[in-house]
């Protein structure tokens, strides 16, 4: 149990501070590493609690697929902009504030209630499980999902294109 | 372990989201804010179906991550049309909505 | 619902029927003559079925149906009520509809036919509307009604809406019964307010039971008299029926004369409980009334237009009915409504028949008109006979009636006015029968007498105006009233033979002057002139009103126009003011970036949770 424990600790201070990085670093090539960093720790976690099919889609398609593609747009923009882009932050004191109270908020609610203190083991082996319900009882949702896809892939196109 | 510690990370992470969203000036860092504010719900997701033994959760947090690839391919679209439209991609500068 | 009432429901869909006919299936309407047709075998079968109705001798029945449904039960009924009154009055309406309908196959004949086919539209929903508002049992349905009729009327007024002066005249008739509609309703919704009914009989039994302060009574009685008085064209209100004269005679004769002008009178009758309740208003109808009767008969006898008299000498009758409910005698009122609608359209058939041979209404252009025409100056003489009050015609009965019940209940001054009246009638009515039938020809043309289909129902209104008046004794019998009046044996001689004399005196008068053209109307005129300039401008009553009208309206459109300008604009401006000033504080929080509005998000979401907590 105590090995658990700072196993999460060690991740979620990892998480944190990586987040601060993403929320604070001046360079936005950095934030992004800094998300990636986050990402991955994410599925450290994950992995943690025995969910590792989706701690490997989470690396595959957040940390692969998404990542690449800010990189992508930051080094496109950079090229059109002929600058190298470093960002400032505005309104950093409302910010801070207004994310504190949330914060505090939901940790405050979050400690109010009674919740389950033990972890639960799966009935079934977790992927297999997954597999059963995506092409079961979701399997409409996933079809939609596939459309949201092709049309999100699609409009992309559509706005980046060059005007003609 | 407590339920809460997972909680309570996924709360500071949001946070952490959310004050990005607000404090960036680049278009590109607000989404960068939003990949936190989603992976905060994540973890959410998958802390609950660990302590309920509910494996539904997991399956939620499949389709997040699906459409948040979307969003973020979306997301960078506009940035760049806006990017050729406007030469900028500062968040406060884009003001067509003002009154 | 029994097979009386069924049948009360035919005598009001036949007509219904044929309106909706005529209207919806437009080659029957634009052929003309058919349309006419079938709208006279629709008012035929009204008039049978009131026929059969009436000797069922089921009488006093009414029904309902629900209407205008709301929380608390239905808010108002529609229904029928059909008693001794009404189920006389629906006779006289689908008998006199139904000549007049005939007649005007032949006197219409000229129309085009989709002309033709429309008039008998109009024709159609006349008869609907007013046997519903014979039948009506509520005041809400009778207004309708009674708006319906004005439409009616307004309408067939202008049916030759080419002519400007028919045009005028329709408009001018509606306005003015307007006005007093304005008294109808407001009395309606007071009373709505009040007892929270619009059924007749629940008021009448409100009322008797003294439920409604006297107060309360008069206003009401007073305001719907209003109504009355716009309808029956009595004074002041009296000036839009000569003009009405504009519309083609047959509806002058079934409109103007029997049966929609009468429904003033009807309308006091229905109500008579709720008016008896209030004396203050019956004075007032007296005076009223029989100031009306004398007016009329004063401005009928010098005028040149032969239907102009006519409509004088209605807008005379009329006040003669008002005078005697004025005292009570509703009976007395309702037998003359029953005989005058006869031979007044009478009347108007035989004057249409001469305008329709001459070709104009003018009496100067007419003369010794009995040679040609035997059978229409035949009509027209018993017309005549049966309104100076001649025995045995109809109108010496009813004449009497009213007479001796105005001069037995004691009121002098309507008394001496409906005497004069009796003289004055005999007087102008003969005035046209020699100048017109008699005296000298003076137009070149050639009149001829009217087709068959003309001088059918003059004979049968002939016939009616001969012997609608000895029915008397049954009349009362049928109505179960015994007048008062009747116990003064020695005046139940005297008065009928005063009467007579009067109306002999008269009839002489006008065959010494116009027969025998003594030079005494001319030497009269002279030596009165401001009077007679007076009459010829009908007492300046017309230019009286159109001068108020004028500078009223004038007066109300300053008004009306000051308020528009500077309290209506005024308010939108204000408005329009706030409005921008608001949106320039507003505007601060439109910034136009995305992130201050999620901090409004943000913001409000802990908000929401707080006060949530």
């Amino acid at each position: 149990m105590k090995g658990s424990l700072v196993l999460f600790l060690i991740l979620g201070l990892g998480i944190i501070a990586s987040g601060l990085g993403v929320a604070l670093l001046r360079n936005l090539f950095h934030s992004v590493l800094a998300l990636a960093l986050v990402l991955i720790l994410t599925s450290a976690l994950y992995l943690t609690l025995q969910a590792e099919f989706v701690a490997m889609v989470q690396i595959l398609l957040y940390t692969g697929g998404v990542v690449t593609l800010v990189v992508f747009a930051i080094m496109l923009t950079q090229k059109l902009a002929g600058s190298k882009l470093t960002q400032m932050s505005r309104s950093v004191f409302k910010g801070f504030v207004i994310s504190a109270a949330m914060a505090s908020l939901i940790i405050y609610l979050i400690l109010k209630y009674q919740k389950p203190t033990t972890p639960q083991a799966f009935p079934q082996e977790l992927t297999y499980s997954l597999a059963q319900l995506l092409l079961n009882e979701f399997v409409f949702p996933f079809e939609i999902l596939t459309l949201a896809l092709l049309a999100a892939l699609i409009g992309a196109l559509v706005l980046a294109r060059e005007e003609n | 372990m407590n339920l809460s510690f997972y909680l309570i990370l996924s709360a500071l992470l949001f946070s952490l989201g959310f004050f990005t969203v607000i404090t960036r000036k680049n278009a590109i860092g607000i989404l960068l804010g939003i990949e936190l504010l989603i992976n905060a719900v994540n973890i959410n997701f998958i802390a609950f179906a660990k302590y309920l033994g509910n494996p539904v959760g997991v399956v939620f947090v499949l389709f997040t991550i699906a459409l948040t690839v979307a969003e973020v391919a979306i997301g960078l679209a506009i940035v760049i049309l806006i990017f050729r439209v406007r030469k900028t991609v500062e968040a406060d500068q884009i003001d067509w909505l003002k009154g | 619902m029994n097979s009386n009432s069924i049948l009360v429901f035919l005598v009001l869909l036949a007509p219904f029927w044929s309106t909706l006919v005529l209207t919806v299936v437009y080659p029957l309407r634009r052929s003309g003559k058919p349309a006419g047709i079938f709208s006279i075998l629709c008012i035929l079968g009204s008039l049978v079925f009131s026929l059969i109705l009436l000797f069922s001798k089921n009488f006093d029945f009414s029904f309902n149906f629900s209407w205008l449904p709301s929380l608390s039960g239905p808010m108002a009924q529609v229904g029928f009520w059909y008693d001794k009154i009404s189920g006389m009055m629906i006779i006289v309406v689908s008998l006199v509809a139904l000549m007049v309908q005939i007649y005007s196959l032949g006197y219409l004949s000229s129309e085009t036919k989709p002309s033709l086919g429309r008039y008998f539209l109009y024709q159609s929903l006349f008869a609907f509307s007013m046997l519903g508002l014979v039948l009506a049992n509520n005041f809400l349905e009778l207004f309708i009604f009674w708006e319906l009729v004005g439409l009616c009327s307004y309408l067939l007024i202008g049916f030759w809406y080419h002519k400007p002066e028919a045009a005028k005249a329709a408009v001018k008739a509606f306005w003015v019964t307007r006005f007093g509609d304005i008294g109808l309703i407001i009395a309606i919704i007071l009373l709505w307010n009040k007892t929270g009914t619009f059924d007749y009989q629940t008021i009448f039994s409100l009322v008797e039971s003294g439920a409604l302060e006297q107060s309360f009574l008069i206003l009401i009685s007073i305001l719907i008299f209003l109504g009355a008085m716009g309808k029956s064209a009595q004074f002041p209100l009296h000036i839009w029926l000569p003009d009405a004269m504009e519309g083609p005679t047959p509806v002058s004769a079934l409109i103007h004369a029997a049966t929609m002008v009468a429904a003033g009178v009807y309308l006091v009758i229905r109500l008579f409980p709720f008016f008896q309740a209030s004396p203050f208003t019956l004075n007032l109808i007296a005076y009223i009334g029989s100031f009306t009767a004398l007016l009329g008969a004063v401005l009928a006898s010098k005028q040149d237009d032969i239907k102009r008299v006519l409509a004088y000498s209605t807008v005379s009758q009329l006040g003669f009915m008002m005078a005697a409910l004025g005292v009570g005698a509703w009976v007395a009122s309702y037998f003359h409504l029953f005989t005058h609608a006869y031979f007044k359209a009478l009347l108007f058939l035989a004057a249409g028949s001469v305008i329709h041979a001459v070709g104009s209404n003018s009496l100067s252009a007419m003369g010794k008109l009995a040679q040609k025409m035997k059978w229409t100056s035949m009509g027209f003489l018993f017309g005549a006979l049966a309104l100076s009050g001649v025995w045995p015609f109809s109108g010496f009965f009813s004449k009497d009636e009213i007479l001796l019940g105005v001069i037995t209940s004691g009121k002098i001054i309507p008394s001496i006015f409906l005497l004069l009246t009796t003289f004055l009638s005999g007087f102008y009515i003969f005035r046209v029968i020699f100048l017109a039938f008699f005296s000298t020809a003076k137009s070149q043309i050639h009149p001829h007498e009217s087709p068959k289909v003309m001088l059918f129902p003059i004979l049968i209104l002939a016939a009616l105006a001969l012997s609608s008046g000895l029915i008397q004794q049954n009349f009362l019998n049928f109505l179960e009233e015994t007048p008062t009046w009747h116990s003064f044996s020695a005046l139940k001689v005297i008065v009928p033979a005063i009467s007579l004399g009067l109306g002999i005196l008269g009839i002489f008068l006008a065959w010494l002057f116009f027969q025998k053209q003594k030079k005494v109307p001319q030497v009269l005129a002279l030596s009165l002139r401001p009077i007679s300039k007076a009459i010829d401008n009908k007492f300046y009553l017309d230019n009286f009103y159109e001068f108020m009208y004028a500078q009223g309206m004038l007066l109300l459109s300053f008004l009306i126009g000051w308020i528009d300008r500077y309290l209506v604009d005024g308010m939108v401006n204000l408005a329009a003011w706030s409005t921008g000033r608001l949106g320039v504080l507003l505007r601060v929080f439109q910034t136009g970036k995305a992130q201050d509005y999620l901090i409004g998000i943000g913001l409000g979401v802990l908000i929401l949770i707080i006060w949530i907590l």
